[in-house]
């Protein structure tokens, strides 16, 4: 299985896309900073104004890379050739959700602290919650991630395709958001938080207003939960898939 | 010589409503250079997709290097090399590069095999031009070094000579033939090209509709085709009765355009020669020839009558 991570890592980094979407997520926060602020703003007021929205622009960055690194060459056969080679299905399997986790939700969740870092160096964190405590937020957004990429790995699985599993799990996401929204208005049942997107809203939302332990917990283990799920679905498809 | 690397025993593979392959039972040789042969759809990939692992069959025994369950036939497979259907290249990677992206996930921990496999397909000078940019041929070369990375006892190549020039096919014809004797590799080789092939294999599997054809060794080819004489003359529907009656030809056909071939009687040709004279009919065209890979291959998937 390490060894396909390995070889899945040494093409990411070769692939000029994954410098082109490393390169756009560096400069977003600071352009979206710019927007409302201006380079010169305190830490606490980047992370209370912007974390929240570079977030979700991030979104884009852990479709790409989770979709791409996981079933990006599976048009090109190369996905085959890993079981020619004799290993397991259920090594190159878990080889491929790992190296999509890596780059999708580690790598995310990192580039997501950079600015929040750089802020707090350059002109100081300032204000109500310190840089320790929004860090500890940020890198929360790691579990809500890593259920993002397992769905996005699960419809690129079975689909076959990078390109169609980011737009299926994306309107997968749009409609999970849209039935959200209708319980909300129509039943006044709050239906936030069981999706991954709203508890990474709940974590990044409010920055200076503080997060219960139980809703750290709730939000670490569904995500623990629902990433195990998706997995095991991804799995169960591609077992005794045809290639 | 005569160890089995591959026992395929009555395998077959349905989708659906169709077979894929039907009953489908041979074996491959240690040493040998087998050739799968059958027309577009007749179920050689699906049968070297089988043995890669990436296909399923429906009913049916794999055995590779003696193992039989999953686990021993992965194990088998790191002894295994495979190129179906396109030689699995990273087109923005350089050949090196996509030499070691294949090292890194087969675990080979010797990086100078990398140079050792470029050297031997003649691409060790293509530096930073990445694979896009190749020639179809060496694309292919590179998918063979690929496919030669493991140090590989047995590959399986689906098609490695479609669309080369024959220059390239002739190269592809030497590097096979060299990693057979010098390196003691085992060949299963699938293509349309049957005097490729004939210059190539040391066995022949025929494949036709999912079912097996026949399945012979190189010599036993050459030993059921014996040679014939093609006769041509300008009365060949007498020349056929005389040839049957008075010189007691028994291996006889008539072809479509009504010319003769006759397969026994061959060391007597001067003989019959005279009696068809003798009986008023003239021989306009004797030739001798050989039935060849692709004649026999005909006769069979058309099912004529080979003997």
């Amino acid at each position: 299985m390490i060894n396909i991570i390995k070889s899945l890592n040494y093409s990411a980094v070769r692939d000029k896309i994954t410098w082109m979407v490393l390169f756009g997520l560096l400069v977003l926060p600071f352009l979206i900073a710019i927007k409302d602020f201006d380079l010169f703003t305190l830490g606490y007021y980047y992370s209370s104004g912007n974390q929240s929205d570079v977030y979700f622009i991030s979104i884009v960055g852990l479709m790409i890379f989770s979709c791409r690194i996981s079933m990006g060459d599976a048009g090109d056969n190369t996905l085959s050739c890993e079981i020619m080679a004799g290993h397991k299905r259920i090594k190159v399997f878990m080889g491929r959700v790992i190296a999509g986790i890596l780059w999708g939700a580690v790598l995310i969740t990192f580039m997501n602290c950079v600015p929040v870092v750089a802020f707090a160096l350059i002109n100081g964190q300032g204000g109500g919650i310190g840089l320790s405590g929004v860090l500890i937020r940020t890198a929360l957004t790691f579990f809500p991630s890593l259920r993002l990429c397992t769905i996005f790995i699960l419809f690129a699985e079975i689909l076959r395709s990078a390109g169609k599993g980011i737009c299926i799990g994306y309107v997968s996401m749009l409609v999970c958001a849209m039935i959200d929204g209708v319980l909300e208005y129509f039943f006044e049942k709050d239906t936030g938080y069981i999706l991954a997107i709203g508890n990474s809203s709940i974590l990044l939302g409010g920055i200076d207003s503080p997060v219960s332990g139980e809703v750290v917990i709730k939000t670490v283990a569904v995500s623990l939960v629902v990433s195990l799920v998706y997995t095991a679905f991804g799995y169960l498809d591609f077992r005794r898939k045809e290639l | 010589m005569n160890e089995n690397i591959v026992k395929i025993t009555n395998m077959t593979k349905r989708y659906g409503k169709q077979n894929a392959l039907d009953d489908i039972s041979f074996d491959v040789k240690k040493g040998s250079i087998v050739g799968l042969i059958g027309p577009n759809g007749a179920g050689k990939t699906t049968i070297m997709k089988i043995m890669g692992g990436l296909v399923f069959q429906t009913k049916g025994g794999l055995e590779m290097f003696g193992e039989t369950d999953e686990r021993g036939l992965n194990h088998a497979r790191t002894r295994m090399s495979f190129m179906i259907e396109s030689p699995y290249l990273k087109m923005n990677m350089t050949a090196r590069e996509n030499l070691e992206k294949q090292r890194l996930q087969k675990g080979i921990p010797d990086k100078h095999r990398i140079d050792e496999v470029l050297e031997i397909v003649k691409l060790a000078d293509t530096g930073k031009k990445t694979v896009k940019n190749f020639s179809l041929g060496m694309k292919q070369r590179l998918g063979l070094a690929n496919a030669l990375l493991g140090k590989p006892e047995f590959m399986v190549l689906d098609e490695p000579i479609n669309g080369l020039d024959p220059e390239g096919i002739m190269e592809i014809r030497e590097l096979f033939i060299r990693f057979n004797r010098e390196e003691d590799i085992t060949i299963m080789i699938s293509s349309h090209i049957l005097r490729e092939l004939s210059l190539l294999c040391t066995d022949y599997i025929f494949i036709n509709e999912g079912k097996l054809k026949g399945s012979l060794s190189a010599e036993e080819l050459k030993r059921i085709n014996s040679d014939y004489y093609h006769i041509n003359t300008d009365n060949n529907e007498k020349a056929a009765a005389v040839l049957t009656d008075v010189c007691g030809i028994e291996r006889l056909e008539i072809n479509e355009d009504k010319s003769i071939k006759i397969y026994d009687g061959l060391d007597r040709i001067r003989d019959i020669s005279k009696t068809l004279y003798d009986n008023g009919i003239i021989p306009v065209e004797l030739t001798r020839n050989e039935v060849d890979l692709e004649e026999y291959y005909m006769k069979l998937i058309k099912g004529g009558d080979i003997s």
